[in-house]
């Protein structure tokens, strides 16, 4: 391969311009992919939430060029290529004019509801190139409508699981296979359209690219693809050698103590040395009974998504953004599932843990380089809950409904500014959700509230963005609502630097309320005003509610960036003034005073917030050495805006706040020198719960009395290591 | 020489503007001058002084004689940019006055392209309205229009006196349903001008009766916010003709191509912006029709852009949602789709080896490097004058020198001397890379919409156009070019030469249960028929019920669980049921016509949701030629060397306005305009039709015929 990527390489010197014109033109070409498969399935999957992906390859089944869609689909469609070639090169073997269907999880998809058709491209006879499509079907069988099984514990529950099938034989469309896949689920007329849609995309990229080798031959074709993506390769070790050496750890918990009596964990251990990443899973927990679990297939999901927008924002996305990466993870992990386990969950699960330690690590390791800090980012946002409804609508037809709101998630911080409000989850680049009234003319209900969650984002410096908050209650008739009424207690967005804890997924159900009466009466009520039942106790998995019960719907939202306390008056005052933080959530997260007019009274805000800094300055810290700098210290990088290396005059390295505090040497862990306290979640956000297994601390500078960190650990675990410099 | 009366067109660009004048022997003179970005009523009035010249008259004896002034303008869109908007409050119903801020989540991505995927540099737009001038008013309908709660009317009022108060100038109300029933927001608006007389008032359900709380939101926001605005504007210019004794009709074209009486304007403001490409477009239409060409891909290359819209069996395609800066609107336009590649363009290379050109344009100022103003950096026009495409000399009739040398110097040391190439061959490839990347939007827009680029004939204007249509229309397998004569100021001339027209849309959703044997049994023909009838008398009101209006109907239909809306034309009668079982049939034809055989979904039901009605009173103004040419004996200029693909060619230069009606030029070929340089690809050939429009064929099609 590199005597190919050497001639690549000057393939790009020698010819630029045609590297350019075909860099384009590939390009082009799975844009049109992505035009003909949107027009023809016309599913929401698709033409909302961009959940579908498409592609061109090498033989090999490097990627060369892929579409702009959700970020998780990026590394698994190489993947079923070469699962392609690996299962039916001998048996029934790749033909001209073929296509191959694939959603086996083992196979390189997330999960089986994501259908992958890849095509080959033979020349001469002689196989030259691969395109593929995929995107996520309504529904594939299984035990529940729609194919995403909380409940399952094997994958044999979650519906059809193809592995490489031959779809299309010599250009023709094998029917005993296509019916054999309508007849295995619910909606036969709309999976065939998708099918259809992801064969002519396929199509298109044929079309294509046969012109391209009519222009430009075969062999220049595939070392521009070639050159591609070995530029990309070149860019991102290049960036990456422009980045500190270090090991970085971060750890996502989630929520499943009641149903396996436990709660099981992501642990990332990130090492970063030279040009090259390696992300080792080692120590996360085995695979679980549940459809939480991902194979290898959404552990490099969850990895592309994190890696695209952190470090590759302004490369072109192909395999060369693999090659410098290496994937450590046993079989049998939570985040590497052996067969059967269940996966169809895994997006709010293990998928999504992986997104979020990787894209907790990757910030963690620009915040330690001055030139990349500003891309470094707080937790996204914790794993979302979704909770569905079904029944019979107000026309009298069958229904199964969503919002999808709970997708409109606001964005972590950063060092240069706030998260961005429902921005949307982190691996959707563009997201879409539908107005109030197209979900109210399908679906019996009627908001009574949808807008910004107020203090739903972390506190902070800079504070994470607002999610999509809505309150709302069947309309004319009944439905059966899955999941309502719960509450997690395993928090995962973790603020950065001392940035608060974005909230996470809750709702709230109140039964028997006097909403008709005050509607009647003539006013929209808030729901706290509301009089009605809250239901005791853990709430069952479905319940029927009727038009006088009210929902009220947290989404999980983005966390915050650095210390609340040094938020600029300022800037509380405008978000006081936008409705976005409560007037109780600025006094108490915020540490400012508000006069009787509800406005920040700036004297009494500051010295509030120096009380509260010099009371943690007393607070006790693990380990009780002082280290004085020899001399003037000198500082040599960043770990984060608020953290600094330092070199003194003998040569000794120290951690140090930026107030000039030192807290111990550079090899160690600056944590155990830190004031610290295990603090009561209401001090750190609204509605934050935290099981009992689990444990909020917060670590202080006792020089200056800044948060430096809110650390999510299990409980009595030693302090976090989290930033290891080399 | 004419003494009128005068038709004139004109389009204020963001460096000229553009004005054509048509005489009553329907001949037709073209000028530019430069806008005047401060007052830019003041450049309209430069080219009236130019006109009045060159047809040896008075200012004012020029503007007595224009019986019609056609206006396309970018003041809205300017307004906005620079948000010099009215300060507007929003009466919004209680629960929903993020709306706006939210954006569907659309916001942070919205109008960026690929730079949505640099995530730390995403932001919500700056809010054109401020959440402290939006009040939550107690009033609820459903999906059906039935009332949950009344409006609280004291709460309507007590919001006008605080908005007022607080230094709003104009108002927008915007209530969940009120698409479907609009008393809530009537009697809304009747309190607030009640308190407050003389306000600037947009309510949703007259802007944009659609189905769709924020983009209806949106809609009426940014009206409000522009729409004083733009009433001061037009008055201002409609104030400077007539003191200059300027008598006739004054009318402002919109984005759907329709033409707006001035006096409306501000109170449709919102459907100004984006209304500049619109004219090209309805230009082209009326050319197609005239050269019996049905579809059409139009390419508008100026400066910074390059703007591609549909022609689909000779009508223009329309959006019924469009973007307006930051946000999503609910008006009609006509389908415009640009990137970032003109002749300003700048080249340049990537820290990857590759070679990139644009979206980063040298603009007016400094320009490119060849205008000798200043700027270094190589632009798409330095690699025309480098490759002998563009002649220094004759820019702009010569009326702009450019120079060479810089343009030489440009490309070498930004893009030749990097990459190791000849300065020729660097030229070539800038020009090779921003052919390509407007190839590629020329396949996306139409294989989006389903359609072969091949079935279409592709229309070069704008300044730039002209001279890399033919190398645009090889790459994408088109055969046919045309240059309009008017290319130069094709905008303008969609302007004065449109029909007057208007066009209204509103939203009664209703749907088929799935596996009906006619689905058509399910629709509620009479509540489509009053729809209808509702749009015709407000389409007839709008339009002064003039004698020629003929109105065409269209009803949007789609498939349940589907995204895509289909337009089917509806016949002018009263529908029965079977009328109705015909529309939905033509439907599946249509659709199953794009999206291929097999693709229709009737067990999923279908969907009916926007009604629209085109108004269309014909227009008086045609230009059957351009302005007879000076004499001269022959258009051959000589020849030079010209780079076409990997080799210089001896290529021949044609004085353009000189070229005799029906000659067949061989390619390669230049044909130098004023305004624009036409070019005539190596195996290709052109014609220079009696009107001055330059048809391009490929020599393929030739031996074919």
């Amino acid at each position: 391969m590199s005597t190919l990527a050497e001639r690549a390489d000057e393939v790009r010197q020698a010819d630029p311009v045609t590297f350019e014109v075909i860099r384009h033109r590939l390009l082009g070409i799975t844009t049109e992919q992505a035009a003909r498969l949107v027009t023809i399935s016309g599913s929401k999957h698709v033409t909302e939430m961009s959940d579908y992906n498409v592609g061109l390859y090498l033989p090999d089944g490097s990627v060369a060029a892929m579409g702009r869609t959700i970020l998780f689909h990026s590394s698994s469609m190489a993947a079923t290529v070469r699962a392609v070639i690996e299962d039916c090169s001998d048996n029934p073997g790749i033909g001209p004019g073929d296509m191959f269907v694939v959603n086996d999880p083992w196979k390189g998809t997330v999960h089986a509801p994501d259908f992958a058709v890849v095509a080959p491209l033979h020349i001469d006879g002689q196989l030259v190139l691969w395109a593929g499509a995929m995107m996520h079907m309504s529904d594939i069988g299984g035990m529940s409508e729609g194919s995403m099984v909380q409940a399952a514990s094997e994958i044999y529950q979650e519906g059809l699981i193809l592995p490489p099938t031959k779809l299309v034989e010599n250009g023709r469309v094998r029917g005993d296979v296509f019916r054999m896949i309508l007849n295995n689920c619910r909606h036969p007329a709309t999976m065939s359209l998708d099918l259809k849609g992801l064969i002519a995309a396929n199509n298109a990229a044929m079309e294509g690219l046969e012109k391209l080798v009519g222009r430009y031959g075969v062999e220049r074709l595939q070392r521009v693809m070639t050159a591609l993506i070995q530029t990309s390769e070149t860019r991102l070790r290049k960036r990456l050698a422009q980045l500190p050496d270090a090991t970085i750890v971060a750890v996502g918990y989630m929520e499943f103590e009641r149903t396996l009596g436990d709660i099981p964990e992501v642990h990332l251990e990130m090492r970063k040395s030279g040009d090259t990443l390696t992300f080792d899973f080692s120590k996360s927990s085995p695979q679980v009974a549940n459809s939480t679990n991902c194979t290898r297939g959404g552990m490099m999901a969850g990895i592309s998504a994190a890696l695209l927008p952190t470090l590759a924002y302004d490369i072109p996305w192909n395999e060369g953004l693999y090659r410098p990466i290496e994937v450590i993870c046993p079989d049998g992990k939570i985040c590497n599932a052996r067969k059967p386990a269940a996966v169809s969950g895994n997006i709010a699960g293990a998928v999504w843990e992986v997104e979020n330690t990787a894209t907790v690590a990757l910030s963690k390791l620009v915040a330690c380089s001055d030139e990349f800090l500003p891309e470094a980012q707080a937790s996204p946002c914790g794993r979302p809950g979704s909770l569905g409804f079904f029944g019979v609508n107000q026309h009298g037809e069958r229904f199964m409904g969503r919002t999808y709101d709970v997708l409109a998630s606001g964005a972590g911080a950063y060092s240069h500014h706030d998260g961005v409000s429902t921005q949307g989850h982190h691996d959707i680049e563009r997201l879409t959700v539908s107005n109030v009234e197209a979900l109210e003319l399908d679906l019996p209900m009627l908001y009574l509230r949808r807008g910004l969650a107020p203090d739903s984002g972390g506190a902070g410096r800079q504070r994470g963005g607002m999610s999509l908050l809505g309150v709302y209650k069947p309309h004319v008739v009944s439905s059966t609502f899955n999941r309502a009424g719960v509450q997690w207690k395993v928090p995962d967005a973790e603020g950065a630097f001392g940035g608060y804890v974005g909230q996470e997924t809750s709702s709230e159900v109140l039964r028997n309320t006097d909403v008709l009466d005050q509607l009647a009466s003539g006013r929209i009520p808030e729901y706290d005003d509301l009089h009605g039942e809250r239901p005791d106790g853990e709430p069952p998995p479905a319940m029927v509610l009727a038009p006088c019960d009210v929902v009220r719907a947290h989404p999980p939202a983005g966390a915050g960036w650095g210390d609340p306390l040094d938020r600029l008056i300022a800037d509380v005052q405008a978000d006081l003034d936008d409705g976005l933080v409560s007037p109780s959530a600025a006094e108490r997260y915020y540490g400012t005073r508000l006069d009787d007019a509800g406005n920040v009274d700036d004297a009494a805000s500051v010295a509030n917030r120096e009380r509260i800094r010099s009371e943690r300055r007393g607070w006790p810290a693990r380990r009780t050495e002082r280290f004085v700098a020899e001399g003037v210290a000198k500082r040599l990088q960043p770990l984060g805006d608020r953290l600094e290396v330092a070199q003194d005059e003998r040569g000794s390295r120290w951690i140090r706040c930026t107030c000039g505090h030192v807290f111990g040497p550079a090899a160690g862990n600056w944590r155990e020198y830190a004031g610290m306290k295990k603090v009561d979640p209401a001090t750190i956000g609204p509605r934050l719960h935290v099981h009992e297994k689990l444990e909020l601390r917060q670590y202080v500078c006792t020089g200056c009395g800044r948060t430096h960190a809110v650390d999510i650990c299990r409980a009595g675990a030693p302090d976090n290591h989290d930033i290891q410099l080399k | 020489m004419s003494k009128g009366p005068f038709s004139i067109g004109t389009d204020i660009g963001g460096t000229f503007t553009d004005m054509v004048v048509i005489d009553e022997q329907q001949l037709l003179r073209q000028f530019k001058v430069p806008t005047t970005p401060g007052d830019r009523s003041l450049a309209v009035l430069e080219g009236f002084k130019l006109a009045a010249a060159e047809y040896g008259l008075s200012l004012e004896e020029f503007t007595k004689s224009v019986a019609y002034f056609a206006h396309g303008t970018t003041a809205a869109t300017n307004a906005y940019i620079e948000r010099k908007g009215e300060r507007t409050g929003l009466l919004i119903t209680r629960g929903f006055a993020d709306t706006l801020f939210v954006q569907r989540a659309m916001g942070s991505w919205t109008g960026v392209g690929d730079r949505s995927s640099h995530y730390s540099q995403r932001r919500n737009p700056d809010p054109i309205v401020s959440r402290r001038d939006i009040v939550e008013i107690d009033e609820r309908l459903d999906y059906s229009g039935a009332e949950i709660v009344p409006l609280d009317g004291e709460q309507v009022r007590a919001a006008a006196r605080k908005l007022r108060a607080a230094g709003c100038g104009a108002i927008s109300i915007s209530f969940l349903w009120a698409f479907v029933r609009p008393d809530h927001e009537i009697e809304a608006a009747r309190i607030v001008r009640e308190e407050w007389p003389d306000v600037f008032l947009t309510r949703s359900s007259e802007i944009a009766p659609v189905i769709g709380e924020y983009e209806r939101t949106a809609t009426t926001v940014v009206n409000s916010y522009l729409g004083p605005i733009i009433a001061r504007y037009v008055e201002l210019l409609e104030d400077r003709l007539r003191a200059n004794g300027f008598a006739g009709d004054f009318t402002v074209m919109d984005s759907a191509g329709g033409v707006v009486d001035a006096v409306e304007a501000g109170s449709r403001a919102v459907e100004l912006m984006v209304s500049g490409p619109a004219g090209g477009v309805l230009a082209s239409a009326a050319l197609a029709r005239k050269l019996g060409i049905a579809n059409v891909i139009t390419g508008d290359m100026g400066g910074t852009s390059f703007d591609s819209g549909l022609i689909v069996d000779g009508e223009p395609l329309v959006s019924t949602m469009s973007i307006a800066g930051s946000y999503h609107v609910a008006s009609p336009r006509i389908r415009v789709t640009a990137i970032g590649a003109g002749g300003g363009s700048i080249a340049s290379i990537d820290d990857g080896g590759a070679l990139i050109v644009g979206p980063e344009s040298a603009g007016a100022v400094p320009g490119p490097a060849c205008y000798g103003t200043g700027g270094t950096r190589p632009t798409v026009t330095d690699a025309d004058v480098v490759l002998g495409i563009i002649d220094p000399k004759y820019f702009l009739g010569g009326g702009i020198p450019l120079y060479r040398d810089l343009a030489e110097a440009a490309i070498r040391t930004h893009i030749a001397e990097p990459l190791g190439l000849s300065v020729l061959d660097a030229a070539a490839g800038i020009r090779a890379v921003a052919e390509n990347q407007m190839a590629d939007l020329v396949r996306t827009v139409t294989i989006q919409q389903g359609y072969d680029p091949r079935d279409f004939a592709f229309f070069a204007y704008g300044g730039a156009g002209p001279t890399h249509g033919y190398a645009i229309a090889q790459e994408a397998r088109i055969d046919t070019v045309v240059v309009p004569a008017t290319a130069t100021v094709h905008s303008g001339f969609g302007a004065v030469s449109s029909d007057r027209f208007r066009s209204f849309q509103q939203s009664d959703p209703q749907r088929t249960p799935p596996n009906a044997h006619d689905p058509a049994e399910h629709l509620d023909v009479d509540r489509i028929n009053r729809t209808f009838a509702e749009l015709e008398e407000r389409c007839r009101a709008a339009m002064h019920a003039h004698p020629a209006l003929t109105t065409k109907r269209t009803l949007y239909f789609r498939f349940r669980r589907q995204a895509h809306e289909l337009a089917v034309p509806v016949a002018n009668v009263t529908l029965e049921t079977a009328d109705l079982s015909a529309l939905v049939n033509d439907f599946f034809a249509r659709y199953e016509r794009i999206y291929g055989a097999g693709t229709s979904l009737a067990e999923a039901g279908i969907e009916i949701n926007t009604f629209r009605i085109e108004g269309r009173v014909p227009s008086p103004t045609v230009s059957e030629g351009r302005a007879p040419s000076s004499g001269g004996d022959g258009s051959l200029l000589g020849e030079r060397e010209v780079r076409f693909e990997d080799a210089m060619v001896r290529t021949a230069i044609h004085r353009g306005e000189l070229v005799p009606a029906g000659t067949k030029l061989a390619g390669p070929a230049i044909l130098e305009f004023f305004g624009t340089t036409v070019v005539v690809g190596p195996r290709q050939h052109a014609v220079v039709d009696e009107h001055g429009n330059v048809i391009i064929r490929s020599m393929q099609e030739t031996m074919n015929a």
